[in-house]
């Protein structure tokens, strides 16, 4: 019983705030949307026992995919006036979420049958997390880590100012 | 769950709260107090309820009770998203509150057989519980900068949100240095093992331990609770109140209350990885529970003697200059206070004696000593928190480049060469 | 121009040459500057904690400002002449010079025939009031002072800090004569 409660507010929270986060047309209400919504998604996984997602979940969703895309949103600094329009929002919606409801249901059919298995495992710590990570799955983890690299480099490059040439270099 | 196992959560956590709440209150006024005895003047000392002035603590109440009954209202030229202007204190106060509860208070407690932990939130991730919420508090700084629609708000909030982001990879970065010496994420593991000696003699203390790891980590989380030396939030002179400029009353009293709960888990955490946490140097718990009779006689010894000590400053200080010719009850509150003191002293006393002399019981002695232990990290959370008060009166203010110059420059390469550092030390000493 | 500097040489007497501080490791550390700078604080603090009374502040208000001097500009009072009547003879001209606009007078005709004129009514808004004084410097006979030596003005309502030519006239100087210096 207390489950069910704290799964339906959790699931509220999740398809309040991604609703909230597409329908919006301010970026910072929509950017709160998404906070909430990994929010709940954090709660979810917590509540299956895995308490390394969830923390994990908050730690790089809220405090570091929504802080920048906060600090995005304060640089960007758009008025109101110059946010599009977007007329008939609401049908085009409708219109996607309908295009899109094969493979949805197809998700839902594959993940309802695999339920029964997640309910078996044991809790999953750090330790274990840890031991894994680095000696069966050593390879996907290092090429993450190149390709973040990359992106790293890449904003670098793009974000440094040229070296205007001045008269003292000269010399 | 065992009696016992409730008594203690309920206890803890209670404790924890208390500690969190009341200490702002002391920090308020410890801030003002110690900013004026530095600065060669008086602080706050007229406020008295009764003639107990206290050295100036009501006047925090006094404060408190000015938030509560300003009025609020919402500047008129915000327009959109009130309740996002209103919930964003909250987030950060709640962000630091909820960090704070992961911190040990004491060792342990071994009860029938059953081992409990005293914290207010008894996990065993305690450190990665405290890097995930704490980088949640900027986030209402943010909000609020921007939902204030003013152009100060805009800069102050942008400042003190990149400069939070750019020093939380220095802090993980100190922190994980510390996991690698400590093998653990654990709080009370990593104070556990703190508790023994390195080199013979020395306390293995964190900053023994890790020099360099610890002194990343307290400028870091200088930087991440806006403290000076890195008050670019709200710089006093450049941009008026910076991302706290539109706010009044409560949510005003939110934001402020935050940023000294912020400043008390900062402390706790510098205690708990770097100075011992609850434990005098030199002894662990187990020490204390065998030699139980021994360390209660040098408490009883002890205890008088600083109550002592305290009493005489109090008579000296607590009264007026001759010019002055009405006292406004310090005499009387000294009296009261004295007799107060020495009631508390005679009631501990007459504990310890009954546990030292009369009765072997190994519960009570293990009450003891964990109250004792309570007592130890909270005197050393009010030292650190005097410390970071002591620095925002020492130090100047970075500028804000400097301030990024540091975090980028010097403190990242510092914290990865003491990573690989530390990594090489600590395979090269259990091989 | 070039600011290139040749090693040890100073090649004329017109470039001075600044010392950059700073630039010592000792200094880039910045924590040993910081270590000196906390024994100051600490120094000051366990100082003034062992002795608390022999701070400099003023405990205002049982002890008061000791050093109000002569031309300390307080509060305003309209002095007598000698044989006590009012020495105002409504002229304005401490209303024109005032830069606040906080004099507020009504002429009327005088009883004792000395003058023609004597104010009705002569009205100082201290909330307005800046305290320059150059209402005493325009005053052609020595009325209007202000050296009455009162710095601290209590009120419960606005209307209190509204002084009325009663009031103005009750105050006493504390420096200066008492009447006015004019001629009779």
């Amino acid at each position: 019983m207390l489950e069910i409660s704290i799964f339906t507010i959790l699931a509220t929270f999740m398809l309040g705030g991604s609703i909230a986060m597409i329908t919006n047309k301010q970026t910072l209400l929509s950017a709160f949307g998404f906070l909430v919504a990994m929010i709940g998604l954090a709660g979810m996984f917590a509540l299956l026992e895995s308490r390394f997602l969830a923390i994990a979940q908050i730690m790089v969703s809220v405090g570091a995919i929504v802080v920048l895309s906060m600090l995005t949103i304060l640089t960007i600094n758009a008025k109101e006036e110059n946010l599009p329009l977007e007329p008939n929002k609401y049908k085009w919606m409708i219109f996607a979420s309908l295009l899109v409801l094969p493979i949805t249901a197809l998700m839902y059919k594959s993940m309802a049958s695999a339920y029964a298995s997640f309910a078996t495992m044991e809790t999953i710590n750090v330790k274990v997390v840890g031991k894994l990570l680095f000696s069966e799955w050593v390879l996907p983890f290092e090429i993450v880590s190149i390709l973040l690299l990359t992106a790293m480099v890449g904003a670098i490059v793009i974000a440094r100012k040229d070296e205007i040439p001045t008269e003292a270099k000269k010399s | 769950m065992t009696t016992a196992a409730i008594i203690i959560a309920v206890a803890a956590f209670a404790l924890g709260a208390l500690l969190a709440l009341l200490t702002i209150p002391i920090l308020v006024w410890l801030e003002r107090r110690v900013a004026g005895l530095v600065q060669d003047r008086l602080g706050p000392n007229r406020t008295n309820i009764g003639g107990f002035r206290l050295g100036g603590v009501v006047q925090s109440f006094a404060d408190v009770v000015k938030l509560l009954l300003k009025e609020e209202y919402y500047p008129s030229h915000i327009k959109n998203a009130r309740w996002l202007f209103m919930l964003a204190p909250i987030i950060t106060f709640v962000a630091a509150l909820l960090a704070f509860m992961a911190i040990p208070f004491a060792d342990t407690l071994v009860i029938n057989g059953e081992s409990l932990r005293i914290s207010p939130l008894p996990i065993d991730f305690g450190v990665f519980w405290y890097m995930a919420i704490s980088s949640i508090g900027v986030l209402g700084v943010i909000f609020g900068g921007w939902l204030s629609h003013n152009k100060y708000s805009l800069l102050g909030a942008a400042r003190a949100g990149s400069m939070v982001v750019s020093y939380e990879l220095p802090l993980g970065l100190s922190i994980l240095a510390f996991i690698i010496t400590y093998n653990t994420i654990d709080f009370n593991a990593m104070v556990q093992w703190q508790s023994g000696t390195f080199f013979g003699f020395l306390p293995s203390w964190g900053i023994l331990v890790q020099p360099l790891a610890s002194i990343i980590l307290i400028v870091a989380l200088f930087a991440e609770t806006n403290r000076n030396p890195f008050t670019v939030a709200e710089g006093e002179s450049e941009i008026v109140a910076g991302f706290m400029t539109e706010y009044t009353a409560m949510k005003f009293a939110m934001y402020f209350m935050g940023e000294y709960v912020a400043m008390n888990t900062a402390s706790a955490v510098i205690i708990t990885m770097v100075f011992g946490g609850y434990q005098i140097p030199w002894v662990s718990t187990q020490i204390l529970l065998e030699n139980f009779s021994v360390f209660a006689l040098l408490l009883m010894i002890l205890i008088p003697i600083i109550v002592m000590v305290l009493i005489r400053w109090m008579r000296k200080n607590n009264t007026v200059r001759p010019s002055v010719s009405t006292d406004g009850g310090r005499n009387f509150e000294t009296k009261v206070l004295t007799f107060t003191l020495v009631g508390m002293t005679l009631f501990i006393e007459a504990i310890l004696f009954y546990l030292v002399f009369l009765d072997e019981n190994f519960l009570a002695n293990a009450l003891a000593v964990t109250l004792f232990q309570i007592v130890v990290f909270v005197v050393k959370l009010m030292l650190f928190n005097i410390f970071f008060i002591l620095i925002r009166w020492t130090v100047p203010r970075f500028r804000y480049d400097q301030v990024q110059k540091i975090g980028w420059y010097y403190l990242l390469p510092l914290a990865l060469a003491n990573i690989i550092l530390t990594a090489i030390v600590v395979i090269g000493v259990s091989l | 121009m070039s600011q290139n500097m040749r090693e040890g040489s100073i090649t004329s007497d017109r470039i001075k040459v600044t010392t950059r501080h700073g630039n010592s490791f000792k200094d880039k550390l910045y924590l040993p500057a910081i270590y000196d700078g906390v024994k100051v604080t600490f120094k000051h603090l366990f100082k003034n904690l062992n002795n608390i009374n022999e701070i400099d502040t003023m405990r205002y208000p049982e002890e008061q400002p000791q050093d109000i001097s002569s031309r300390y500009r307080g509060l305003h009072r309209l002095t007598h002449r000698a044989d006590d009547s009012i020495a105002c003879v409504a002229c304005f001209m401490c209303s024109t010079a005032c830069p606040a606009k906080c004099i507020f007078i009504e002429a009327t005709t005088r009883e004792d025939g000395k003058d023609e004129k004597m104010p009705a009514s002569f009205f100082i808004d201290t909330l307005e009031c800046v305290f320059c004084g150059y209402c005493v410097e325009a005053c052609p006979c020595d009325a209007i002072r202000m050296d009455t030596g009162i710095f601290a003005l209590t009120g419960n309502k606005r209307e209190d800090f509204v002084m009325n030519k009663e009031q103005l006239l009750s105050y006493k100087g504390a420096f200066g004569e008492e009447c006015s210096c004019a001629r009779d």
